[in-house]
């Protein structure tokens, strides 16, 4: 799905003069997503049933 | 009687109980200096007049019958117009917002704080929503800084700042997410402290992110605000003075200078010329990189922006144009994220807790640059590179770990704009950073300078 589909399925109407500079912050925003993912500093996820957020399975 | 309100709340607190000043008057002179710089200054958004003077009357009453509040009883404050209050509207500085959604009653830090004697002088102006750039084509004045009226106040809280800086209140109270206390209180020379998160009620606040919101006071110096935040934190018992002496006091340093965008020159000095102070007056200094810098940064934006644009999907589907034109563009930032986006940045926010507990096993506080350059003109802000400006702000870190956090100014640019310092602690211990803050500022003076409005 195409970030203007994304804006479309949320149900906003945004114009179209302001639409390439609202796709183009969205899809410049996906660089710090991209930062959370590659670090790998976490801990490995937990096994089911020990959930915990930080992802340790001894608390 | 002054033309101008004292220097700080201890000062007019010691006025009205020797007689020197009432209550009256010094809302009198609130009044005063408000009618006289806020129409260049920007900092209100709402002003009462009438409910201040009789709240000052009946402070003066008090007084004279002998019912002492404390510190704060008679003194002016300015409430960020993100809160309710009982006297008007809050409007989130957005058309977006229906002035009367939020109600009539007093949030539960504005009830707090008439309950300690304070005397509620309006509504201060902000970044919409806490998170947009003023813009001029609103019907909102644009919060200006005092030291330079071309120059921004900071965000979001930057009425509440500025209206310290300027002398127009004694104090104020401001919101932070992801350094919306912190980088007006620097931007305008003035101290103000993020509250541990969770730790002040935030019931009649409107929300931009629940998991980082947090309200806190902005005042001159790291004394008042300790008088503010005892007003505010709804502690039932009257807390003991908390002081610290710097000798002996661990504290660790991170420059950041390898994750920033943009260096004022003079900002490296005065990060130094801090240290030293404290190194001088005993502290050891400890080099302590941030665990984590990027990932916790990323976790807040992530956060915030899901969080924030889960509150306002249903408002910009129904009034796109009522939001200012930077706002809809950052909470549409929001649809960057997945949700497993989301899950992974709480669980960064959840392993910088276990970090923080690191870092404040080896160091009882930690510095670091609130930020690296002076106040942006508003012309380089709205029109300019925005990325050189955030990747200058070193705020939203301790947003996300959530520790007490108060920023503090230091020695100032050449052109003379203020420069600020974070000082973090262990969470909950807000006296605790704030008294090494007091302890800091009874060696320097960056804090009792006036900007020239």
């Amino acid at each position: 799905m195409g970030t203007r589909d994304l804006l479309d399925g949320a149900g906003l109407n945004v114009p179209d003069e302001e639409i390439d500079r609202i796709i183009a912050w969205i899809e410049g925003s996906r660089a710090m997503a991209q930062v959370l993912w590659s670090a790998g500093s976490l801990p490995r996820p937990p096994t089911p049933g020990r959930v915990d957020w930080n992802g340790s399975s001894d608390d | 009687m002054t033309d101008r309100l004292p220097d700080g709340i201890t000062e007019a607190a010691a006025s009205l109980r020797d007689g020197t000043l009432t209550a009256t008057e010094l809302v009198e002179l609130a009044i005063a200096r408000a009618d006289a710089v806020d129409p260049s200054l920007g900092a209100y958004i709402t002003r009462f007049d009438a409910d201040a003077r009789a709240a000052a009357a009946q402070a003066d009453r008090e007084l004279a019958n002998g019912e002492d509040r404390g510190t704060l009883h008679g003194i002016p404050i300015a409430i960020k117009d993100i809160l309710t209050t009982r006297e008007g509207p809050t409007t989130g500085q957005s058309a977006a917002q229906d002035p009367d959604a939020a109600g009539r009653e007093d949030a539960v830090v504005v009830a707090r704080l008439r309950e300690a004697g304070a005397v509620i002088t309006g509504k201060t102006t902000l970044s919409e929503y806490a998170c947009g750039f003023p813009d001029p084509e609103k019907p909102f004045p644009v919060p200006r800084n005092p030291w330079d009226l071309d120059r921004w106040a900071g965000g979001s809280s930057g009425g509440s700042a500025s209206a310290v800086s300027a002398g127009l209140v004694l104090g104020a109270i401001g919101t932070d997410t992801g350094g919306s206390v912190r980088i007006p209180a620097g931007f305008c020379g003035v101290t103000g402290l993020k509250t541990t998160w969770g730790a002040i009620d935030t019931r009649g606040c409107l929300p931009l992110a629940w998991s980082f919101d947090s309200i806190g006071p902005i005042a001159r110096s790291a004394a008042d605000c300790r008088i503010i935040l005892d007003a505010i934190d709804g502690s039932p018992t009257q807390r003991r003075a908390e002081t610290r002496s710097v000798r002996g006091l661990r504290v660790g340093v991170d420059r950041l200078d390898a994750v920033t965008a943009a260096t004022d020159p003079g900002q490296v000095e005065a990060l130094e010329q801090s240290l030293s102070v404290l190194a001088d007056a005993g502290a050891e200094i400890v080099e302590l990189p941030l665990p984590r810098y990027a990932e916790i940064v990323a976790a807040n934006y992530v956060i915030m922006l899901s969080e924030g644009l889960a509150y306002h999907l249903p408002g910009l589907r129904e009034r796109w144009h009522d939001y200012g034109r930077s706002t809809r563009q950052l909470l549409c930032g929001g649809f960057a994220y997945s949700g497993a986006d989301y899950v992974q940045a709480q669980r960064i926010r959840a392993q910088s807790w276990r970090d923080a507990q690191e870092v404040f096993g080896a160091v009882d506080v930690h510095l670091s640059p609130m930020a690296t350059i002076g106040a942006p003109t508003l012309t380089d802000l709205l029109e300019g590179d925005q990325g050189k400006v955030f990747g200058s702000l070193h705020t939203p870190y301790w947003a996300t770990v959530g520790c007490p956090t108060v920023a503090l100014p230091v020695a100032p640019t050449a052109d003379g704009l203020p420069l600020s310092i974070q000082l973090a602690g262990p969470p909950s211990a807000d006296r605790g950073v704030l008294a090494v803050a007091s302890a800091f500022q009874e060696l320097t003076d960056f804090h009792l300078r006036r900007p020239p409005l």
